[in-house]
């Protein structure tokens, strides 16, 4: 049944949730509106399902999980280019934390690397090295074994030290 | 900076054996400072995580979520409110008013008056032109009597005016 206490909570935990939403769903599809449309689709499942997730699971595990998998879907029907850019616009940083040029350009090569590896190791990056969820949690969104995040974040990681200290 | 410390969290950091506590500790230490030469590109690294982690959904993005889910319940209620509202005013209640039109059934009673007020108003108009083309038989006339089939057009065109004169109002012809 609908309450305002219901939609309350529902706009409260969504404006936490959207800014993680929205990077995880843009690093996956490269493109700002297919980010926005994925979480207006995840945003109108959670709604949908609010009464039972609020009693049930965790929310947010549920939301990037949802997130996911629309992403997929998406990439599914309209692959990326290995190593394709993300929208110069719509990388919308509040704040720009570089000291130099020459860092900038760093910054923006490493984003290349980690764009250019298998889409699952980069959700697994993108999840505990930007978001900082814990590993049951990675595990809980991607529906893997915590040991398999564990040995799965191991290989990307890796994989981007061996590009960094190959240049 | 320690660096043997960094190098140590690092390689654990590398095996997927550090804690998210560690992870904060080896961003703060990479990007605080001076990072030396070899371990600059670590540096780029976190600074990379901790630039996406300022990634801010856009703005105008915001505002328009902000409408997304808190209004279109209320406004799909509103939408389905008027459209049976509408359905209602226009459900024809049969007993009440039914005018023909055109030979057309027609239930609202203004529109069907207007209808017929406008008809009217079409055929007083094109009397208008038929008394002038009166006045002019009529010059036609002094200029000679030998005419005498037009002045017997001339004589039904004035029947006719006196026939539309007595037909009733639009509001007579529609009750």
């Amino acid at each position: 049944m609908y309450t305002r206490m219901n939609e309350t909570g529902f706009s409260q935990t969504m404006a936490q949730l959207r800014p993680k939403m929205y990077r995880f769903a843009l690093a996956l599809v490269r493109r700002h509106d297919e980010a926005e449309d994925a979480i207006q689709d995840v945003s109108a499942s959670l709604w949908r399902r609010w009464a039972e997730l609020d009693a049930v699971r965790s929310v947010e595990a549920y939301a990037m999980s949802a997130v996911k998998n629309r992403c997929l879907d998406y990439l599914r029907s309209a692959p990326v280019k290995i190593g394709e850019a993300i929208q110069p616009f719509h990388a919308v940083h509040e704040q720009t934390p570089y000291a130099s040029v020459e860092q900038a350009d760093m910054v923006a090569w490493v984003g290349k690397l980690v764009a250019a590896l298998p889409v699952q190791q980069q959700m697994l990056i993108r999840l505990r090295d930007v978001e900082g969820y814990e590993l049951s949690e990675v595990a809980e969104i991607l529906d893997m074994s915590e040991g398999a995040v564990r040995t799965g974040l191991s290989r990307a990681r890796q994989r981007i030290r061996e590009k960094l200290l190959k240049q | 900076m320690d660096e043997q410390k960094v190098k140590a969290l690092l390689e654990r950091y590398f095996d997927g054996a550090t804690s998210l506590a560690e992870e904060q500790e080896l961003r703060r230490l990479l990007t605080e400072g001076d990072a030396p030469a070899s371990l600059k590109p670590y540096a780029s690294l976190f600074a990379f995580y901790a630039t996406e982690r300022a990634v801010s959904y856009p703005a105008a993005a915001r505002a328009g979520r902000a409408i997304g889910v808190r209004w279109w319940i209320p406004a799909a209620l509103a939408a389905g409110v008027a459209l049976l509202i509408t359905v209602k005013a226009l459900t024809p209640t049969h007993s009440a008013y039914t005018y023909y039109v055109n030979g057309r059934r027609v239930y609202d009673k203004e529109a069907a008056t207007a209808q017929a007020a406008a008809k009217l108003q079409m055929l007083a108009a094109s009397m208008q032109h038929a008394k002038a083309g009166m006045a002019s038989l009529e010059k036609l006339n002094e200029v000679g009597r030998y005419l005498e089939p037009l002045d017997k057009v001339r004589q039904t065109l004035l029947q006719v005016d006196h026939v539309i004169s007595l037909a009733p109002t639009a509001e007579q012809s529609i009750h």
